[in-house]
């Protein structure tokens, strides 16, 4: 599904060119749920930008199925973004201006659904993640643990082939963090690739293959 | 006192530290403080202070009341009558006179003499400053014929000379001695410049000549009230002792005051109220970019608070920051006063009352001061509301992670910003309906054709007697006649005063010799060539030609709507006028045309109803002072300016000439409305730019405060126009709101303007959309940098912060 050739980025400070990632070489096959590991500042959440597409500044070649994502203007790395990928955030980011309906809706409403097609999926995943009773409160009042799933429903409400997930236990109780990755072994059984990283060896216990990261390289997997 | 200082001089360096903001907020304040100080000048001088004369509350102006309920001068006979039976006056006073040309100072001169009788400036209170005033044999018929002068006309055409007694001024009769100068800053009339005595020339008979103003003193220890009575009696008395033979039913006293500023009053007060708008404006401005100020320092509050300050101390640092910034406005702004108030009374030439009396003096100042402490305080309490409604403890943190929610002070910012463009809508409608109203008088037509013709008018210098009479009489027909053979023109013509000038006298006249059947009209003299000229339409008969000699029975021409109200079912061409009481000349006018109608009385005004007499068949007294010639040309007209100026030197040397096209004729009619549009619109404009601002403000800020929404909508799958929709959505909802908001306050308020407006309703349709459209894309422009600003925002560093 996806496959990366001697990835590199660098930052720029001043006239030094400082490099995060130096040559990674990755393949993911579509149905995995790999973690992601290696020190802090090893260029962890670089990476996941990369693959999430966020991020326009490296080289390298990526490849998305067959579709070079190196080779694509912005414009069209966007719309593979919103096609196939959803986020889940250390922070959650939820807008705090917004109920949780309408926190379900926001990526909706950047990609092409009908008014009632919006409707029925906000619905159906509320159902789902068992958040119906919630829809109308603000994040602010809900518990950590609560947030972050709204973040994971937010994440696949458009039914993205893929997840992609920068700690997103790094704020929660181990109860929490437990629902939230059996939440994601429900969606991996369901067909979702996952992506996450973390620090925590029990939630890596949940995937299948774990990719460790050094110092820019990915220095050895284990499965 | 310690800490005030203390306060201050932080206030200073933090002013100085923020260039932008503090430029920003003292240039918005000063143009407000500016504007309204200047208004308020004006204001001041013209309708609030009183009149520069002792007890000036007591003077009144004594005016006829018509059977139409309308105030009009007053004749001779009825001012004797009242000066000799009244009970309540302490003295009254006839003047009357205008421009005239006055020979024996250095050179000929254009200056403005009033005919005064004795008790003139008993009325007023005012002594001469130098020499005397009249004495009691000098106003009589056959006294020596003496002048005063104003202080002015002294410097000006006298040399300032304290040893004028050999001084003769030749004003419009006898040579005038003069014995005394008014003292400076002494003018009334507006603008007189020489005072003779009335009573050297013998007294008018005609109780339905109205060629009189009359001033008066109320006696001590009268009200205005019993004074009003008093006269009124008087009034009604001679309505019954002369019934039809007066035209007055009724007599009234008006303080002077309120007659001299009764026109000006309620447009002054609108430029006030719009001056007030703009104010607003600029105050939310400031608001805005302190409130502003006041989030992106939360930090700086939190630690002082951390450290002990307490909330008053804080808000005491916001007040004295403020103070120094408005300080710092109203000394600019009274800068600005000075150069505005110049500039406005050089803009209204001639149409404001007392402008004389008007200055920014210690009130305009004072009123200044009270406005900018007043909005000091204010400004200084707006951010205060912030630290009232946010506990610390958030402050602190929030300041730590370098972001603050800060709802409270954005909702406020918000309706800052809507408070702004809706006060902006407001002064935009107002100046668009002026405009609108300005355009359509442009385009009425004004019964002439004004292209291509200039207009020469001539004062002459002299005392009118029978053989002058007739050296008159050849001198105009020699000089039209001249005017003609001139290269290039079409047609030339005199007139004894000019549309739209509002020089022309009218009266009442008797159709067909019936004393009993009679008519209200114009009065004009004009020569055969005037209607060509002016492009006047004739629509039956003729006008003057060669058979009008002096000899033969006097013509007239007279205008279709005098037609239409006089004769409505028959020919008026061979029927007759009684006009004397205009010209003393009671011979027969008889009708030989009838021309197009004239708008004389201004293009807003319907088509005056106009008796033309011929020039040449009429008594001379007329044409003395601006007597008018109307010149058409092939080719523009004012190319002909110099050679008309040479012919008419060659011809009379003393003769004071003033060109203008009839283009400048029409547009000079138009000018004090030119005046209050030019306000309104200036005022439209700048608030438009201040609320451009406000919106540009409040989006950025906000643009800065959502960063990391933004970011996470990018996250999201939000692309380039969503986050542009994003922004400008939330700029122009609250644009919206304001227009809204503004149009129902419009519909309301525009009301006010009814008398400005011509053939425009107060809630124009057009207006409204096209004020909403220029506000919406202005708005929209304002919002556009900080959306595209936010389409730049990286998700990647947005996020990064966990
Ligand atoms: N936008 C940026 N500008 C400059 N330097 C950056 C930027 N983003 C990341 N870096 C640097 O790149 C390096 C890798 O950062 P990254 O966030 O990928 O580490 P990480 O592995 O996710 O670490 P952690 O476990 O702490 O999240 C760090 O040294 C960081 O300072
Ligand atoms: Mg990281």
């Amino acid at each position: 599904m996806l496959t990366l050739r001697k990835i590199e980025r660098a930052f720029e400070f001043g006239r030094e060119k400082n490099y995060v990632l130096r040559g990674v070489n990755l393949d993911i096959e579509e149905g995995e749920f790999v973690t992601i590991m290696g020190p802090s500042g090893a260029g962890k959440s670089t990476l996941l930008h990369i693959l999430g597409l966020h991020d326009n500044a490296w080289v390298g070649e990526y490849y998305f199925f067959d579709q070079a994502a190196h080779k694509l203007k912005p414009k069209d790395r966007a719309e593979l973004r919103n096609k196939n990928i959803g986020f889940v955030f250390q922070s959650y980011h939820l807008l705090d201006q917004l109920t949780v309906q309408e926190n379900l809706e926001v990526p909706l409403s950047y990609r092409n659904y009908g008014r009632a097609e919006r409707e029925q999926l906000v619905r159906e995943t509320l159902d789902r993640f068992q958040l119906t009773d919630k829809k109308h409160l603000y994040p602010s009042k809900l518990s950590g643990g609560l947030q972050q799933l709204i973040g994971v429903a937010r994440a696949m409400i458009a039914r993205p082939k893929l997840i992609l997930a920068d700690e997103p236990t790094g704020n929660l109780h181990s109860a929490q963090a437990k629902e939230i990755m059996e939440m994601f072994c429900k969606l991996n059984e369901q067909g979702t690739t996952i992506i996450q990283v973390t620090h925590s060896e029990i939630n890596a216990g949940y995937s299948r293959r774990i990719v460790n990261i050094h110092d820019g390289n990915v220095v050895g997997e284990d499965h | 006192m310690q800490t005030l200082w203390q306060d201050l001089r932080y206030a200073l360096r933090v002013l100085k530290a923020r260039p932008g903001f503090t430029l920003a907020a003292v240039l918005s304040l000063s143009l407000g403080i500016g504007a309204c100080t200047a208004i308020f000048s004006i204001v001041d001088g013209v309708l609030l202070r009183s009149l520069p004369y002792p007890q000036a509350e007591k003077i009144v102006q004594l005016n006829e009341v018509n059977e139409k309920g309308i105030q009009i001068r007053v004749t001779e006979p009825n001012y004797l009558d009242v000066r000799a039976r009244h009970n309540s006056l302490a003295a009254i006073a006839q003047f009357a006179g205008g421009a005239v040309v006055v020979t024996g100072g250095n050179e000929p001169v254009r200056a403005r003499a009033f005919w005064v009788s004795g008790d003139y400036f008993k009325v007023l209170g005012v002594q001469p400053m130098l020499g005397r005033g009249f004495l009691p044999e000098e106003s009589k018929q056959g006294g020596n014929p003496v002048a005063l002068v104003s202080y002015g006309f002294w410097q000006r055409v006298l040399g300032g000379t304290t040893d004028f007694s050999g001084r003769r001024l030749n004003v419009d009769g006898p040579a005038f001695t003069v014995v005394g100068v008014m003292p400076q800053g002494f003018s009334y009339p507006q603008d007189a410049d020489i005072w003779v005595p009335r009573e050297v020339e013998p007294p008018q008979t005609s109780r339905t000549a109205h060629n009189w103003s009359v001033i008066a003193r109320i006696r001590d220890g009268v009200t205005l009230q019993q004074a009003q009575t008093d006269i009124s009696t008087l009034g009604k008395q001679l309505r019954q002792e002369y019934s039809k033979g007066t035209d007055a039913v009724d007599l009234a006293l008006v303080p002077l005051k309120e007659f001299l500023t009764s026109k000006v009053r309620s447009g002054l007060l609108l430029l006030l109220a719009a001056v007030g708008l703009l104010l607003l404006v600029a105050c939310a401005n400031v608001a805005n970019l302190t409130l502003a100020q006041a989030t992106m320092r939360s930090s700086e509050f939190a630690v002082r608070a951390a450290l002990g300050a307490s909330r008053w101390r804080m808000a005491r640092q916001f007040i004295s920051e403020n103070l120094l910034l408005t300080v710092l406005a109203g000394v600019l702004g009274i800068l600005f006063s000075f150069w505005g108030t110049d500039l406005l009374l050089t803009l209204n030439q001639g149409n404001l009352p007392r402008v004389q009396e008007i200055a920014v003096n210690w009130r305009a100042l004072l009123f200044t001061l009270g406005l900018a402490a007043t909005i000091a305080v204010v400004l200084g309490l707006v951010p205060v509301t912030r630290f009232a409604n946010l506990d610390l403890q958030t402050n602190l943190k929030e300041a730590g992670r370098g972001q603050t929610a800060g709802g409270f002070s954005q909702r406020l910012r918000g309706v800052l910003v809507v408070a702004q463009v809706a006060l902006t809508m407001v002064l935009l409608v107002s100046a668009g309906l002026l405009g609108r109203s300005f355009l359509k008088l442009m385009q009425t037509d004004p019964g002439f054709h004004s292209e291509s013709a200039v207009a020469m008018t001539l004062s002459l210098p002299t005392t009118i007697d029978k053989d002058q009479e007739q050296r008159y009489r050849q001198f105009h027909q020699q000089l039209v006649e001249q005017l003609k053979q001139m290269p290039g023109v079409i047609a030339a013509g005199g007139i004894n005063a000019l549309p739209l000038t509002g020089r022309g006298s009218n009266g009442r006249f008797q159709k067909d010799g019936n004393p009993a059947t009679t008519g209200e009209g114009e009065y004009r003299l004009a020569s055969g060539g005037y209607f060509a000229a002016m492009g006047i339409p004739i629509l039956r008969g003729r006008i003057f030609d060669e058979r009008d000699t002096g000899n033969a029975p006097d013509a007239c021409v007279i205008s279709q709507s005098l037609a239409k109200a006089y004769w409505p079912n028959e020919d008026p061409i061979g029927r007759t006028i009684q006009f004397g009481n205009m010209d003393g000349d009671k011979d027969l006018l008889h009708i030989v045309g009838i021309v197009g109608d004239v708008r004389d009385g201004g293009l807003d005004a319907k088509p005056s109803a106009t008796v033309y007499a011929h020039s040449l068949q009429r008594p001379q007294w007329w044409q003395v002072s601006n007597q008018s010639y109307v010149i058409r040309a092939q080719m523009d007209a004012a190319t002909l300016i110099p050679s008309l100026r040479q012919s008419v030197q060659a011809a009379n040397s003393d003769a004071l000439i003033r060109f203008q096209t009839l283009n400048e004729v029409v547009t000079d009619s138009l000018d004090s409305r030119r005046f209050s549009l030019i306000i309104f619109g200036a005022f439209a404009v700048v608030a438009l730019l201040l609320a451009a601002a406000g919106v540009y403000g409040v989006m950025s800020y906000s643009v800065t405060q959502r960063t990391h929404e933004i970011g996470v909508r990018m996250a999201l799958g939000a692309q380039k126009n969503a986050v542009l929709r994003l922004v400008i959505g939330q700029g122009m909802t609250l644009t919206f709101v304001g227009i809204a908001i503004g149009l129902v306050t419009s519909i309301g308020v525009t009301r006010l303007l009814k008398n400005l407006l011509y053939d425009v309703s107060t809630y124009d349709p057009v207006t409204m959309i096209g004020v909403a459209l220029v506000l919406t894309s202005i708005s929209l422009a304002a919002c556009w940098i900080p959306a595209l600003r936010a389409t730049k925002v990286d998700p990647m560093t947005a996020l990064r912060n966990e």
